[in-house]
Parts: structure tokens; sequence; C-alpha cells
């Protein structure tokens, strides 16, 4: 059925003196090669008070041109080859990524090398992209969930960055423009060698992708900035709080414990995964009860999202009638006290673990899909092998590994609850 | 390599067309349930936790005038998925559980998702109901909420038989009424952050035909979805008005939640669609105003030669990525059939081959207009949004940031542009999608 590791591609990993990681990933599908530069810089990385947002902030400046490469110069090389780009932020990562032929691929690498390395911007320019950031603020805010999602993360964390959302808290957004300086500061912390991995996957050859990266980023200068992220205090909850949404909608709740950090070396994020699909998926009886039965919620999923820093589980909930939003958190709090003290049945674990290797599969099934999916763990471990060892702690979780991670992390004091409700309701 | 997945594709000429009146949504619903209800041999419970074993899913989507599902099986399943694939498709259950919850997810999508969180993509499709108001394509697929509401599980089962078990001829569509003069529906919304906008109008020419491939240089040029292009240039990129600008020759949905198209929306009529994203109120006019101006220079004095063979390198190029799985390649034959054209990519590189610059500018003459055609805006203070349209009053823009001075001097011109012939309707947002 499958070999022992999950990540099928025989790839090649190639450090550079200044720092700088190469992935190559033949995955033995032709013409097409995705390039993926991960840096290891997100909103996590925003420890300043009034300066959160600036990580997003440099997804959109990275396409503000070189002296070398104005924008224009460089969109023409990226049209010329036909190439699918973008790019995006999270916690703990920006990805800027590149998908095209292989003909163009000595010429998008040129381009690519050479923004990292000499990006320059005007203030003029830098106020005017800012501006651009508050509209997509404005745009997204739309979106009840967003707004649930903003309030989770400030209630939830007290000291890590985490708890502002990659966007930034709005008034950050608004005084963005006034700090160019502040900007130079941060591109000059994070856009360096040594907290950058390129991923080159499709029809590449990993005998000569290290060469032309030598050549085009060896000079590269590596940087002297250690970040030191705060770390977060027990939360001693459980807390509650509530938005006010202006517009009609159903109501939405968010049911949050602090988490693990993702880690492979120990097994407590593994077991978060697997507790996600056990209590908490489609297949699970309290999704079942909840969807298909009373059918009380029309949206109801838990995950756990892989964190460098301890995170959250968050439970999320839309509720079809307002008088329920109660008997829906009861319901979920039931099933939490049930799973501290389950003991679960072999062959539900054993299906969640094929799941989860069938799923991994299935997401491989084309060159852009395999290299995004690896840039997600790069920004946590900066390598492949991570995910073979997540695969590996999945394989050997027992039922009693289980409830003892649920023991330590499904827990009142780690809870934090938002509800969010239409104020026309 | 991992070892190639097996796909499964099954196209119905069946859309919101068939619709009867008074039961829009019945030909959504009824997908809806083929692909997420029980089967006559398992409950939906069974059908969830046999797709949470091989980790995949029947897939469906539900257009004007195709209904296509599809899903991908890993070669360790590819029989068992084949079987409940075609169970889903000819041994529906439609059992009333199942009824109630599919019906509320997409009332759900309508009232909520659609109209309530997402101010751009409503602003999107009401564009489309206005210009084909009275038309055969006049409501959303998902349908209306008052028919959404009228339909019971009796219709399902007789849409289901009706129209997915015999086979069924495409039905031909004629165009929409032709449009004259700017006709503006502007939806309130009065806590609505910023004016989102988007503005069309119908056009003769679908892929196939002589000046598709034109005409797709033009739309490019103008705003290759999230790719940049003059539109984005100018009003993202010069002024930071926004987030983006985006110019589009055939229905795209939910292109805030992706890059690519989605295969099988194939439609006889299609409109020209300009996506202004959210720009603040303030400043909302202007953008209107300056990608009118952009669409107007584009008739007037056409394209560089180097920019209009860098576009058409582009589209040449990029196509071949859209394609990039054997899925995408089945359901892009689908479109392909429908529109009676070679496959995409070969079809794109034929029609190329044969262009000029001349042809692009003169598509852009025939088919682009800025004087007839239909506006959606969807924000705060639309009475008086409205009423600046109808004055005609100039909207000079004030910047916070630096703008160079030649792009300052060309904003008096654009600010001071004329409308032309207005008609302006305000109208709550909450009134969209009900019937």
């Amino acid at each position: 059925m499958f070999s022992s590791k999950i990540f099928p591609f025989d790839y090649g990993q190639h450090d550079l003196a200044n720092g700088l990681r190469l992935l190559t990933v033949p995955t033995g599908i032709p013409h097409i090669v995705s390039l993926q530069i991960v840096v290891q810089a997100g909103s996590r990385n925003e420890t300043e008070a009034g300066k959160s947002g600036f990580a997003h902030l440099f997804e959109h400046m990275m396409f503000r041109g070189t002296k070398r490469y104005s924008p224009d110069m460089y969109d023409a090389v990226l049209k010329n080859a036909g190439a699918a780009q973008n790019a995006y932020t999270d916690d703990d990562l920006t990805c800027y990524h590149t998908t095209f032929t292989k003909e163009d691929l000595p010429g998008v690498l040129e381009i690519e090398a050479d923004r990292f390395q000499n990006l320059d911007y005007p203030e003029e320019v830098f106020r005017t992209e800012s501006r651009a950031v508050l509209a997509e603020y404005n745009k997204d805010s739309a979106e009840p969930f967003n707004s649930l999602h903003e309030k989770l993360r400030a209630t939830a964390f007290r000291l890590h960055p985490y708890r502002h959302t990659t966007m930034g808290f709005l008034e950050d957004i608004e005084r963005m423009p006034e700090l160019y300086e502040y900007s130079k500061l941060f591109h000059g912390r994070y856009y360096r060698p040594e907290y950058t991995t390129l991923i080159l996957a499709g029809d590449v050859d990993p005998s000569d992708a290290p060469r032309m990266i030598e050549d085009l980023w060896g000079d590269w200068k590596r940087g002297e900035f250690v970040d030191a992220i705060p770390q977060e205090p027990p939360l001693g909850g459980p807390l509650e709080t509530r938005v006010d949404w202006n517009s009609p909608t159903l109501p939405l709740l968010n049911i949050a414990f602090r988490g693990p950090a993702y880690s492979d070396e120990n097994h407590d994020a593994a077991a978060m995964d697997l507790i996600s699909y056990l209590y908490f998926s489609e297949t699970s009886a309290l999704y079942q009860k909840l969807v298909l039965e009373d059918q009380s919620c029309d949206v109801f999923a838990g995950f756990n999202a892989d964190h460098v820093d301890p995170y959250l589980y968050v439970v999320t909930a839309r509720v079809k009638d307002g008088r329920t939003v109660e008997s829906v958190n009861q319901r979920v709090l039931e099933s939490v006290s049930r799973l501290r003290e389950d003991s679960v049945d072999h062959s539900k674990l054993e299906k969640v673990k094929k799941h989860l290797r069938y799923g991994m599969a299935m997401r491989m099934k084309e060159t852009e899909a395999t290299a995004s999916l690896l840039a997600r763990y790069v920004a946590l471990r900066r390598n492949v092998e991570t995910m073979n060892r997540l695969f590996a702690q999945y394989e050997a979780l027992t039922a009693d590994d289980i409830r003892a991670v649920a023991q330590k992390y499904f827990r009142d004091e780690n809870r934090v609850t938002v509800e969010l409700r239409s104020k026309a309701a | 390599m991992s070892r190639a997945l097996r796909d499964y594709t099954r196209v119905f000429p069946v859309g919101s067309l068939d619709d009867p009146p008074g039961k829009e949504g019945l030909a959504n619903l009824t997908a809806k349930l083929m692909s997420a209800g029980a089967t006559r041999s398992r409950s939906y419970k069974e059908v969830l936790e046999e797709c949470f074993e091989m980790a995949t899913r029947v897939e469906q989507q539900t257009d004007k005038e195709l209904t296509v599902f599809w899903g991908s099986a890993h070669p360790d399943h590819t029989e068992r998925f084949g079987r409940l694939f075609d169970e889903c498709l000819v041994e529906p259950a439609f059992l009333e559980e199942d009824f109630r919850r599919v019906k509320d997810e997409q009332l759900s999508f309508l009232r909520v998702e659609l109209r309530g969180n997402n101010d751009e993509e409503l602003a999107k499709e009401l564009l489309y109901e206005r210009i084909f108001a009275g038309h055969p394509y006049r409501h959303h697929a998902a349908g209306t909420i008052r028919g959404l509401e009228a339909i019971n599980r009796e219709d399902v089962r007789a849409f289901w038989e009706a129209h997915f078990l015999a086979p069924r001829a495409k039905k031909t569509v004629p165009p929409p009424a032709a449009l004259s003069g700017m006709r503006a529906a502007l939806y309130e919304k009065p806590e609505a952050r910023s004016v989102a906008i988007s503005f069309g109008h119908p056009i003769p020419v679908t892929r196939g035909q002589a000046d598709y491939p034109a005409l797709l240089v033009a739309q490019a040029w103008l705003g290759q979805h999230r790719n940049g292009g003059r539109l984005f240039d100018q009003i993202r990129e010069v002024r930071g008005l926004n987030y983006g600008d985006y110019a589009y020759l055939e229905y795209f949905p939910r292109g805030m939640y992706q890059f690519e198209p989605d295969p099988c929306l194939a439609r006889q009529q299609q409109i020209f669609q300009v996506w202004i994203r959210p720009v603040v109120w303030e400043k909302s006019h202007f953008a209107l105003r300056l990608a009118l101006h952009e669409i107007e220079a584009l008739r007037r004095n056409g394209m560089t030669e180097e920019d209009f063979e860098r576009t058409r390198l582009f589209l040449r190029k990029y196509s071949k990525l859209l394609v990039k799985t054997n899925s995408l390649r089945e359901r892009y034959a689908v479109d392909s059939q429908f529109y009676g054209t070679a496959e995409y990519t070969e079809y794109l590189e034929t029609g190329f081959q044969e262009l000029r610059l001349p042809d692009v500018q003169e598509a852009a003459r025939k088919y682009l207009s800025t004087q007839d055609f239909q506006l959606v805006s969807v924000g705060p203070r639309m009475e008086e949004w409205g009423a600046v349209l109808r004055s005609g009053a100039a909207t000079p823009i004030q910047y916070e940031t630096g703008v160079p001075p030649e792009v300052l001097q060309e904003d008096q011109a654009v600010s001071a542009r004329p409308w032309g012939d207005v008609r302006v309707e305000v109208r709550s947002y909450l009134e969209a999608f009900e019937s």
C-alpha cells in the first residue's frame, strides 16, 4: 500500500555557506516547475507593540522592484514565462510561489534572486502599498468568521504575537504609512538567507539545481538577528467573550483550548491531530449529532493547526437558531469530557491513520500542490524529513497515548469560548 | 513518483435553466443531494465514512447549463470509489433528513454567505442578475430564497427522474436584452467599510467564436485574474486605491478564494465584466471612472506590439498550467465539447497563431463598451453615492500618499470623465436573492 515514508519523492537538500537552504523535489511530472520561497517570518515575528502586520506588508512590498528590475520588468519576465505567481503570509511564514514551464527556470530564478537580495522601495511607494493593505483589511471585514477569529486570538494570548491575525490589528494597519524606517528594519532582520528556504519541485534536475542557486544566491549576506518570541503564560481560563455583529447572520461559536506546538520529536501535536479526526471530523459522533441528526449546526469542525509555538485547538460551529447556541456549547463540552476518559477503539484509530496517509498521497497529486504542502512543513522545521517523522508519530500512537494527551490539553483552565451574534437578531 | 490517481467525471446538460418557475434552485439542490446524501444502499453517514477511509469525496457543481460530478481515487480504491460514485448518481435516496439539511445549507449559502458575508461576490452575482433580468439565466444557480422554500422532497425526486435519468439535448439560450446607457443598481449596506463594485455588459463572443482569441488578449491585458494587468497597475499599484482589479470574458465565481477558474461553467451567453475590489467611499467614484478610462484608452489607442506579444505568450503558456491534472483535463474537455472547440490549449494555440495586434484593438472597439453597461455597487450611503452619479459632478481624489505629478495630471481628466446617460436605482442589500 504505502512505502514506510509518507513523502514519496527522492529529494535533494543543499545548504549554502550563507545559510540559505535548497530543497529539490523531482516529482516525475513533466514540463512544470514550482518554486516556493519560504521565509520563516510571519505574524509570529511581530513582537513590537504597534507594529503588527509587517510580515504581511512585505508580502506586498516584495513586488515593488529593485534597481535592476523595476516592477514592470519583473512582471514582463513572469508574463513571458506564463507563470502563475502569488504569495501568502501566515503566523509562521511568508511564502512566495511561482509555477511555470521548465524552460523558464533560469529567468525566474534570476528575478527572484534579485528581488530577495536587492529590494529597493522609496517611501512614497511604501505609503501607497500600505494603503492597499488597509483595503485588503476592508474587503475582508464583511466576513464574521474573521472577526470571531480576531477576538479569539486577542482573548487567548496576552504576550505572544499569535494574539493578532496575520493582517495585524486595524489600528496598526492604519498607522503603517508612517513607519517606513521600521519597515526597513523588519526587512533587514528576516529577509536573510538563514531564514529562507527554496523549494524547487517538478521537472528539475537535482544535480544541476545547487550550482544554479549558488551562482545566483551565493552572495546574499547572512544576517545577525536572532528572534526572541515572548513565551505565553498559562491562560487561567476558562475565559468567555462575545462579538456583536452589525449585520444579520447566524450565530458563530469558537470553543478553543491551548494546545501544543508542532513537534516531530514528541507526540503531542500528532495526538491532537488524531483527536481532531476522532472526535470532531465528519465521521465523529458529535458531527453526526449536530449536523446530520438534530441539524442544529450547518458548519461544524475542529482543527489543530500546526504552529511553531504553542497555539490553539479550535472547534468552530455555525448554529442555525440562536436559541440552541448554549445546547451546542454543552454538547461540545460533554464530548470534550468524554474524550478525556475515552479509550479509543483500535479499528477507529486505524481508520484515522489510514485517512491521514491516503489524504497525504491524494494531496501530492501534482507538482504545485506537492510544493505548497512541503512549504508548510518547511516553515515549521526547515526540512522534508519532518513529514516522515510526523507520520511515524501517527503510526506509533496508541489509545493510551491519545487519552494522556487529551487530559493534558483539553482542560477547563485552557479553554476560551467566543460567541458571535448579530445585533439584529 | 507517487502512483497516479484515477479520476471520475460525469457531466449532465442540466442546470438552473431547468428550474421550474417558483422552484428556483431545484437543479442545484437535486445535484447536491446526489453528492451529499444517502443512496439506496447506504445512509449518508455511511457515505461519509466510506469517503473518509479513502480520503476523497464526490464533488458537484451546478451552473446555468451544466451539472458536473467528479472525484479522484487512490489506486488502492478505484473499484470502491467507482462503486460509490455510480451509486450517488444512479441510486440517490433523497431521504427527508438529507433534504432538510441540504436545503438549509443552500438557504444559508444565499442569505448568510453570499448576501451577508461577502460584499464583493454579492456585487458580482447581482451584476449577472441585473443583466439577465427576464432571461433564462435570471437567477443564481443556487436559486432564490422563495424558490428554495417552495421546494419539497417530491419535487427533487421528480426533477431527478426527468433530468438526470434520460438523455437530454442542450437548449438554445438567446442573448439578453441590450443595455442602453449606464444602469446603476446600488445596494445599501450601511455597515460596510467600503464600496464593492462590479460592472459589465453582454458580449456576443464565447469560446470557439472567431473573435474570442483577440478579445481574450484584450481582457488579459486589462486585468488577468490575480495576475496583474493595466487596471491592477493603475488602480492599485500606482494609486493604492484597493486590493485588486480584474476583467473577465467568462463567469468566474469565488475569485477571492482561488487563482484559477473552475471548468464546467460553460455558458452560451457571457458578459464582459470588471471587478473593482472594495474602495473606500470617498475614492470609489474615482476608481470607477479610472477603470472606464482605461477601457476607453484600450479601445482608442490599442496596446503596444510588445504588450501584445507578451500577453499572447503569457496566455499560451499559462493555459497549459490550467490543465495540470488529469481531472482538470477531463473537465476542460467537457467545456471544449460544449463550445465545439479542439482541446483547450490547442484551441488557443491555433487561435493565437493567426492573431495580429490590430485584431485586438478592433475586438476591443467592437465588443467593449464604456457607455452602455450595468453597474452594481454594494456599500454604505448609496443614495448619496447615486446622487454623485446623477449629478455628473467631478470626483477629485485626495491622496494621503505621494503620487507622481503626471499621475495627478491624468487624475484631473479622469475625475471629470462624463458618465453619459445614467439611471440609478437604490435598494437594500437584504433584498438580494429573495425572489
